[in-house]
């Protein structure tokens, strides 16, 4: 067939294939509002159920040179390749060198990461106001934007949505919640943090307060109250990370319970407010091993910076 | 006064002399000669960091590995892409990567229409199009390290392959086909998993995996 044909590939070294490869890319425009800068490191990361797609489309492409010939398909397996597709496609993990520590697949990370600071667990299978609403009391009401308190901006520079509860006691709840999807089992092995985040907020006009609770599948529980004073109207992020379980049994489930109530028992909705409830899996931080709760004032002043 | 190139083995433009301007002279390995300004010489890492070592004068740097044919078109590529303004440089790029100021992984659809049409010259089947990219990379000091005309010929490629089938991908280039797995037998039920992609992230379905995988 070919027989004074020479296959052009063998005369380039690895790192010109490998940087073929990386050109292969599907991204979304880079646009205000939907996606997140890190100062820090000068990266971003876009939100997670727009770019998703995206990075599937790339995952196939890049899969199916992997039959090519063993050349394409050794490139395309190696780990260190798919680091460094992640790292360049704005793949957000969190905590690199861990992850190169632990060993973690960058290949399915890519298409697949838990870890993805906007992916939240309790939002999965419900995208729409309708779903999410379905787990709060009736007496509960759903503000597009919080009346009598601050403003809340969420990390893409949105205006958050927000609950208020009332006189009696209002209530979130979701039973067993599950922490690994199906597929996910070796992740266990890296013993994530559990990580909780919910933003509260009181009224200007009226005290309130709010029981926060998290039971797991394996007994730790944590519990949280806050009280607001009448005229502390800002928003305070509160953040559980669970990291203090035996090595390799991380808990499977989570159950969560938020209450919150006014303390003047009017009628109407002002009692505390939650908003950005989330809940998520993290790379350890450096030297993390004990469990930490703490909590954030959310200044009205600090709109994130958006490009 | 300026000339401009032609097809044959003349001396390429030269811009009008003046105290700061100079020109330096590269030679192919089969002795077609071009003199080159400095705003040709910034774009070849070798060839400026040559030029700036040394004051050569009239002798021509030689280029042992790139013919005259493939060297004439790189320098009217250079010379179109003098005055573009410098890239640059990333902030996100990783410092330690020693290629770094040689790979600048970006998109591969933002080729601009000169780039595109000066491309498509180049063949595969003729392997002019592989002679200019091995030209533009600088692995060894033969090599010219041209980012800008390496970044067109490999993003060329990648367009190429991009969505493709693999045994389309094979014909394209001529690659034999060697599959890292069992044998005859294993190529079509291999062909037929053909970049799918895991919906559920079951541990068993990877995608194509003629070897078991030891990640996973």
């Amino acid at each position: 067939m070919t027989t004074n044909s020479v296959n052009p590939f063998d005369c380039l070294p690895d790192e010109l294939i490998e940087y073929i490869f990386f050109t292969i890319i599907y991204s979304p425009p880079v646009e205000p509002y939907n996606h997140v800068n890190n100062i820090a490191t000068s990266t971003f990361y876009f939100s997670h159920s727009l770019h998703e797609p995206y990075l599937r489309r790339t995952y196939k492409d890049l899969t199916s040179l992997e039959l090519v010939c063993r050349r394409f398909y050794n490139l395309l397996r190696s780990s260190a390749f798919w680091l460094q597709k992640c790292h360049r496609d704005h793949v957000a993990i969190g905590n690199e060198p861990l992850a190169i520590s632990t060993g973690i697949d960058f290949r399915r990370l890519y298409f697949s990461n838990p870890f993805h600071p906007d992916y939240n667990l309790l939002n999965l299978n419900s995208s729409n106001q309708d779903q999410l609403n379905q787990f709060w009391t009736p007496n509960v009401s759903w503000e597009e934007t919080p009346v009598g308190s601050d403003l809340l901006y969420d990390e893409f520079g949105l205006v958050s949505s927000c609950y208020a509860t009332s006189y009696a006691w209002g209530q979130y709840q979701r039973d067993n919640v599950q922490l690994l999807r199906k597929g996910e089992e070796k992740l266990v092995s890296i013993n994530p943090v559990i990580e909780f985040t919910v933003c509260v907020a009181g009224r200007w006009d009226c005290s309130s307060i709010c029981n926060l609770e998290l039971c797991f599948s394996n007994g730790h529980e944590w519990k949280y109250q806050r009280s607001f004073s009448n005229g502390d109207c800002q928003w305070h992020r509160l953040v559980y990370r669970y990291v203090n379980y035996r090595q390799n049994e991380m808990p499977s489930h989570v159950s969560i319970i938020l209450k919150g109530k006014d303390q003047r028992f009017w009628a109407g909705n002002y009692g505390t407010k939650f908003a950005q409830i989330k809940l998520r899996l993290a790379l350890r931080q450096e030297n993390e091993t004990e469990n930490r709760e703490f909590e954030e004032t959310m200044l009205n002043s600090q709109i994130p910076q958006v490009a | 006064m300026a000339t401009t190139t032609d097809s044959s083995n003349t001396s390429a433009t030269t811009t009008t002399e003046n105290a700061t301007s100079k020109t330096i002279k590269i030679q192919s390995n089969d002795g077609e000669t071009h003199e080159i300004d400095q705003g040709v010489v910034e774009q070849s890492s070798t060839i400026k960091t040559l030029s700036d070592l040394m004051d050569l004068g009239d002798v021509p740097i030689p280029l042992p590995n790139v013919k005259g044919s493939i060297l004439t078109p790189i320098v009217e590529f250079c010379n179109y892409h003098k005055n573009d303004p410098k890239p640059e440089p990333l902030d996100d790029d990783d410092d330690d990567d020693p290629n770094k100021d040689i790979y600048e992984p970006k998109r591969s659809d933002d080729i601009c229409e000169w780039d595109q049409n000066f491309i498509k010259r180049f063949t595969v089947q003729e392997g002019t199009l592989f002679d200019i990219i091995m030209a533009s990379i600088s692995c060894a000091a033969n090599y010219l390290g041209i980012k800008t005309l390496l970044a067109v010929g490999c993003k060329t490629i990648a367009n190429m392959v991009r969505g493709k089938a693999s045994s389309e991908v094979r014909e394209m280039f001529n690659i034999s086909y060697d599959p890292p797995g069992e044998g005859l037998n294993a190529p079509n039920a291999i062909e037929s998993q053909a970049g799918t992609v895991p919906t559920t992230q079951d541990t068993s379905a990877t995608g194509p995996s003629p070897q078991p995988d030891p990640m996973n």
